[in-house]
C-alpha cells in the first residue's frame, strides 16, 4: 500500500509540474506581451517598459517560470495588478465563498443521488424507476446557469424566500450567509446529481447480478437485506470515481454560477480578472483550480485503492 | 457482436430503430433542430440582428411568435439562428476531438504496454484536469473571445475523451481471432488498425460523438453566457440567457425560450445517443 501511495504521489508531483508549465506557456508565452495585454494598445512605451520591469518580463521565460513556481510553492501567488493586493490574500477571501458553495453542492449531489439511484435499482423497471430515469435524463440536459435563473425567478423574485444574489459574508452569523448559498448550490447540484444517480443505479444493478449477492439470497436474506448488506457498499466504488471526475465540472460550474448570483467567490474573481486583463490573477487562479482537480483525483485514486486492494498492483 | 451488421446497417437495423422509443424521439428532435438551423441560413421571420427600440419587449404575437427582446430583436429568429451557432461550435469541437483523439487512442492500443501507450494515456488523463472553461480562459488572449475560442477550448476537452474511448474499445478487438489471422497473413499494425480495428469501433465512436455533441452544446451555451464564447451580433442561446438575466423580474419569458431550446436539443441528442448504443451494441444495452 505504501509503495502504491508513493508511486501515485510521485506521479502527482510530475503532473503538477507539467500542468504549471502548460498554464505558464498558455498565459505568458503564446499571446505575446502580458504588459501590452494589461495596458491595452494605447499604452505609452515608457509605461509599458515600466510595467515589464515590474512584472519581470525583461527576464527570459524559463527564469520567470521558475520564479513563478517557486512563489506558488511558498504560497506567494504574486501581486494583483488591478487590486494591488497579494493574489494569495484575494484567493483566501474568495475561498470563504467558493469552498462552502462547492462543499454544499457536492454534499447535496451525493445525498440526493445515492438514495435515488439505489431506489431506482431496487425497483427496476417499475414506475418509480421509470420516473427517476426520466427526471434524471432531463436533469442532465439542463444547463446549471439556466436552472439557476429559474430558481431565482421562482424563489427570489416571485416567492421572496431567498436572496436573488449577493453574499452578506460570514460576519453576520452563518444563517444569512448560508441563505445566499442555497440556490447556487441547488443549481450546481441538479445536473451532477442526475448523472450520479444514473451511475449509482447501473452500478447497483451490476453488483446485484454478482455471485456473492446470489449466495446471500440463497442463505435466506431477502432481496432488500442482500442489497443493503452486500450490494450497496460494492456499488459505491464506481460512484466514487465519478464523484472525482465530477469535481472538475463542479469547478467550472462554480465559476459560471457565481456569476449568475454575483457571489464574490473564486469564479467571480477569475472572471473579473479576465475582463480587467489582470493576467497575474488569472494565471495563478487557473493554476490553483487545475491543481485542485489533480489533487482531488489523486485522493480518489488512493481512496479507491483502500476500498479495492486489487487496484494497488497497477499504478 | 455481428461485425457486418455494424458497418452496413441492414433493414433489420432500421426496423428495430423505428421501434426504439428513445432513438426515435432523439432522432426527431435532432433532425428538427438541424432543419431549423439550415432554414435560418436562408430564412428567418425577421432579421435576427435588426435592432428597433420602438419594438422592444413586445409580448408574443402573430408577428413576433416569441416576442422581442430589450433591443426590439425578434426572439424566435434569434433562437433559429442560434441553432447554427450551437451546431457549428459543437460539431467543430467534436471534429477536433475525433481528429486528434481517435488516432492517438488507436495508436496507444496498437502499441499496448509500450512507451507510446503510456505516454498517450497519461497525457489524456492530464488533459482531463483542464475543464473546457479553464482552457477557454487561458486561450482567450490567443484567439480573443469568440466562436474560435469556444470551438478550440471544447475541442481540446474532447480530445482525451475520444482517445480513451478509442483505446478502450480497441483493446478487446486486438484479442480477437481475425486480428491474429491478419497478423499471420503478414499485415502490419497500421494496416490492421485501419482495416479491422477502426470499422469495429466505429459504432462506439458514433455513440460517443453524439454524447460529446450534446456536452458541446451545453459548454458553448455556458461560455457564451459568461462572455467567453460567441460575440454579438451573432445570436447564441447562451448569450440570449445572459441578456435575459437583467430582465428576469420584468420579462422571465426572455429566459424561458432559449433555456427550453437548449434542454430540448441536449435531451434529444442524449436520447439519440442512448438509442444508438442500444441498437449498435446490444451487449451494453441489457441492464441499462
Amino acid at each position: 500500500m505504501l509503495s502504491f501511495v508513493l508511486r501515485r504521489f510521485a506521479s502527482l508531483v510530475a503532473t503538477l509540474v507539467v500542468a504549471s508549465a502548460v498554464v505558464f506557456t498558455a498565459m505568458e508565452v503564446l499571446p505575446g506581451d502580458p504588459a501590452q495585454v494589461m495596458l491595452g494598445t494605447q499604452a505609452q512605451p515608457d509605461t509599458l517598459a515600466a510595467l515589464r520591469t515590474k512584472l519581470g518580463l525583461d527576464k527570459p521565460a524559463p527564469e520567470r517560470y521558475v520564479a513563478w513556481v517557486g512563489g506558488l510553492v511558498r504560497g506567494d501567488l504574486g501581486t494583483s495588478y488591478t487590486y494591488s493586493t497579494p493574489v494569495s490574500e484575494l484567493v483566501g477571501e474568495r475561498l470563504q465563498v467558493s469552498l462552502p458553495l462547492a462543499l454544499l453542492a457536492l454534499s447535496l449531489t451525493i445525498l440526493v443521488a445515492i438514495p435515488v439511484g439505489a431506489l431506482a435499482a431496487a425497483r427496476r423497471n417499475s414506475m418509480t424507476d421509470l420516473s427517476i430515469m426520466g427526471v434524471t435524463q432531463v436533469g442532465i440536459a439542463v444547463p446549471n446557469f439556466w436552472f439557476a435563473m429559474l430558481l431565482v425567478i421562482l424563489f427570489a423574485i416571485t416567492l421572496r424566500w431567498l436572496p436573488a444574489g449577493g453574499f452578506p459574508g460570514w460576519g453576520n452569523g452563518p444563517w444569512p450567509a448560508l441563505r445566499g448559498l442555497i440556490l447556487p448550490a441547488v443549481a450546481l447540484a441538479l445536473p451532477q446529481a442526475s448523472i450520479l444517480a444514473r451511475v449509482m443505479r447501473s452500478s447497483l444493478l451490476d453488483t446485484l447480478g454478482e455471485d456473492y449477492v446470489r449466495t446471500a439470497r440463497a442463505k435466506g436474506l431477502s432481496e432488500g437485506q442482500a442489497l443493503r448488506r452486500h450490494a450497496l457498499r460494492n456499488a459505491l466504488i464506481p460512484v466514487l470515481t465519478i464523484v472525482g471526475l465530477q469535481f472538475s465540472f463542479l469547478i467550472a460550474g462554480t465559476i459560471v454560477i457565481e456569476n449568475v448570483f454575483y457571489l464574490p467567490g473564486i469564479g467571480r474573481l477569475v472572471f473579473q480578472a479576465i475582463n480587467q486583463r489582470d493576467l497575474i490573477v488569472v494565471k495563478s487562479v487557473v493554476m490553483l483550480l487545475v491543481a485542485s482537480v489533480i489533487v482531488v483525483n489523486f485522493l480518489v485514486d488512493i481512496a479507491y485503492a483502500i476500498v479495492d486492494p486489487r487496484l494497488r498492483r497497477r499504478g | 457482436m455481428n461485425d457486418t451488421a455494424l458497418i452496413a446497417p441492414s433493414t433489420g437495423f432500421l426496423r428495430r430503430a423505428l421501434r426504439h422509443p428513445s432513438f426515435l424521439t432523439g432522432a426527431v428532435i435532432a433532425l428538427a433542430i438541424a432543419a431549423t438551423a439550415a432554414l435560418s441560413l436562408v430564412w428567418t421571420p425577421h432579421d435576427y440582428t435588426a435592432i428597433d427600440i420602438a419594438l422592444k419587449m413586445r409580448s408574443p404575437s402573430a408577428d413576433h411568435w416569441l416576442g422581442t427582446d430589450p433591443f426590439g430583436r425578434d426572439t424566435f429568429s434569434m433562437i433559429m439562428r442560434g441553432a447554427v451557432t450551437s451546431i457549428a461550435v459543437s460539431f467543430v469541437a467534436v471534429g477536433i476531438g475525433m481528429a486528434i483523439g481517435v488516432p492517438l487512442g488507436l495508436l496507444a492500443a496498437a502499441r499496448r504496454g509500450g512507451p507510446i501507450d503510456h505516454a498517450v494515456m497519461r497525457t489524456a488523463d492530464f488533459v482531463f484536469a483542464f475543464p473546457a472553461l479553464l482552457i477557454a480562459i487561458m486561450l482567450r488572449e490567443v484567439f480573443g473571445p469568440g466562436v474560435t475560442n469556444a470551438m478550440i477550448a471544447i475541442g481540446i476537452f474532447n480530445v482525451p475523451v475520444f482517445a480513451r474511448v478509442a483505446y478502450g474499445a480497441s483493446l478487446p478487438i486486438w484479442q480477437r481471432d481475425f486480428i491474429m489471422a491478419a497478423r499471420v497473413a503478414g499485415k502490419g499494425r497500421a494496416l490492421i488498425t485501419l482495416e479491422h480495428v477502426l470499422p469495429n469501433i466505429a459504432s462506439v465512436l458514433i455513440v460517443q460523438a453524439t454524447i460529446q455533441l450534446s456536452l458541446g452544446i451545453l459548454a458553448e451555451a455556458a461560455l457564451s453566457y459568461i462572455g467567453l464564447g460567441v460575440q454579438p451580433p451573432m445570436p447564441s442561446w447562451g448569450r440570449m440567457l445572459n441578456e435575459a438575466q437583467t430582465y428576469m423580474a420584468i420579462a422571465p419569458r426572455l429566459a424561458l425560450a432559449p433555456g427550453l431550446t437548449i434542454v430540448a436539443t441536449v435531451l434529444g441528442l442524449n436520447l439519440l445517443g442512448d438509442g444508438l448504443r442500444d441498437l449498435l451494441d446490444p451487449r451494453l444495452a441489457r441492464e441499462r
